[in-house]
């Protein structure tokens, strides 16, 4: 009886090249970079909105929208194009800008996400429990208190200011950092890993790039 | 993991780069139904804005705003810094849209600007075609919460219906989840002015007015249980003319 020989090699070959070339950076970096992406949209969109409990500016679904990935030689990157992320991830001092004195803190809803030169603001000393405290503040109406003399004429004693505080201002201002606005990176690692599965099984699907 | 700042522009940035300005007395029924839809995405434009500098002034802000070197109020400022300069207040309503000079107003412009280059951006990437065999669909989904939300499960319906996507259709109606192919038609008639008047008849977010809405890439296999494809649907890339969608080429 003939011995038969069933070459399957080059079959193989074949097919391993595909798989490797589908494996390759340039195409499983895009699939991760999609993965890490919505990672980091979920966990923007999950953040509390802000502390003091005013109208939300929609800072962290700016965030997400800000949010894609790159590709580069070396990998792929998630960049979040929003200003502020950076600062409320690693904290740090600010101070006021050039030719400024303060730093302007809102001090309520209509403030926040708001410039104070498009408010007409006053400068004053605001008493805030004892503490006398520089701040902005719009002037809302102003009373004057008259009183009669012994003469029988009038006379204006005091006058009452109805102010409302738009900011406080502060020399400078510091943040600590809070690692908790971005996903971990162990949550990071797993969800890149994730990725690379699912391209291994788009691979066994398809056979790899043609 | 190393975190640093980005030195080139996003898509979303360089795409908004590259639009003209547009002046034009039209009002914004006007703009919808005389300029084509590839002229509007190619330009930037406001409704009955003639004044070539405030636009330019809105570029230069919105740019900045997509580039993450301004945030939206010093935008904001900066053109209400301009209409001072030539002596235009607000007529005193601030929540008036058509008055050029409102809060309501700019904010509008601005947001509505920059969320089109970022929706624009996030088109490009979803359809890389290395990414369509592990995230062949995409979701919409609320990202801000509305005081009056539209109904947007009725919209996916009468969208699904008009763009003959049964798939999608089932998709909500079994799962309650809005998910349809990328290549769906779907995405077209989603953001129709003609079937829908809010429409910004883009084939991605945000597709009206104000939405708080937006999309998210699904994976195979999500895709797979809701009924949208199988092992052996081969998912090709929409189809993206980018001489009539944007003014410029991406990278």
């Amino acid at each position: 009886m003939s011995a038969i020989q069933i070459d399957i090699r080059d079959n193989v070959t074949v097919a391993l090249a595909r798989m490797q070339a589908g494996l390759q950076p340039p195409v499983v970096n895009p699939a991760i970079g999609t993965a890490v992406k919505k990672l980091f949209q979920d966990h923007f969109l999950a953040l509390p909105k802000n502390k003091q409990g005013f109208p939300s500016t929609n800072f962290w679904s700016g965030a997400a929208r800000a949010t894609t990935w790159q590709l580069l030689a070396a990998g792929v990157i998630i960049r979040v194009d929003q200003q502020g992320v950076g600062y409320q991830l690693r904290g740090g001092d600010l101070k006021p800008g050039a030719g400024k004195t303060y730093l302007t803190i809102p001090a309520t809803a209509a403030a926040y996400g708001h410039r104070a030169r498009e408010f007409n603001l006053k400068f004053a000393i605001v008493d805030d429990n004892g503490f006398q405290r520089p701040a902005l503040v719009a002037r809302r109406s102003v009373a004057s208190l008259v009183t009669q003399t012994q003469t029988g004429k009038y006379k204006h004693t005091a006058d009452a200011v109805g102010e409302v505080v738009f900011y406080w201002l502060v020399r400078s201002a510091h943040k600590e950092p809070n690692p908790s606005v971005i996903p971990s990176e162990a949550e990071i690692g797993s969800t890149a890993a994730t990725a690379v599965q699912m391209k291994i099984a788009a691979l066994l699907r398809t056979g790899g790039p043609s | 993991m190393t975190l640093s700042i980005p030195a080139t522009l996003s898509d979303s940035a360089r795409l908004f780069a590259g639009k003209n300005l547009l002046p034009t007395a039209l009002d914004t029924a006007g703009i919808r139904t005389q300029i084509a839809a590839s002229v509007r995405r190619q330009s930037l434009f406001s409704a009955r804005t003639l004044l070539e500098d405030l636009l330019g002034k809105y570029k230069t802000g919105i740019g900045d705003l997509l580039a993450g070197e301004s945030d939206p109020a010093t935008a904001r400022l900066a053109i209400k810094e301009y209409f001072k300069s030539i002596g235009v207040t607000p007529s005193g309503e601030t929540g008036e849209l058509t008055d050029l000079a409102s809060d309501a107003r700019i904010n509008l412009v601005l947001k509505t600007n920059v969320q089109l280059a970022q929706g624009a951006g996030h088109l490009i990437q979803q359809n890389d075609p290395a990414v369509l065999d592990t995230f062949p669909a995409l979701e919409l989904v609320r990202f801000e919460d509305r005081n009056k939300p539209r109904d947007w499960e009725q919209r996916w319906l009468e969208a699904a219906r008009d763009s003959g996507d049964l798939k999608a259709y089932a998709a909500l109606a079994d799962s309650g989840r809005m998910v349809a192919l990328k290549n769906s038609p779907i995405w077209d008639s989603l953001g129709s002015s003609e079937l829908f008047p809010d429409g910004l008849d883009n084939p991605f977010p945000p597709f009206a007015f104000s939405s708080g809405m937006w999309t998210q890439d699904v994976d195979w296999d999500t895709a797979k249980e809701l009924g949208l494809l199988d092992d052996e649907t081969e998912v090709q890339p929409r189809e993206i003319d980018f001489a009539n969608l944007f003014n410029t080429e991406p990278a």
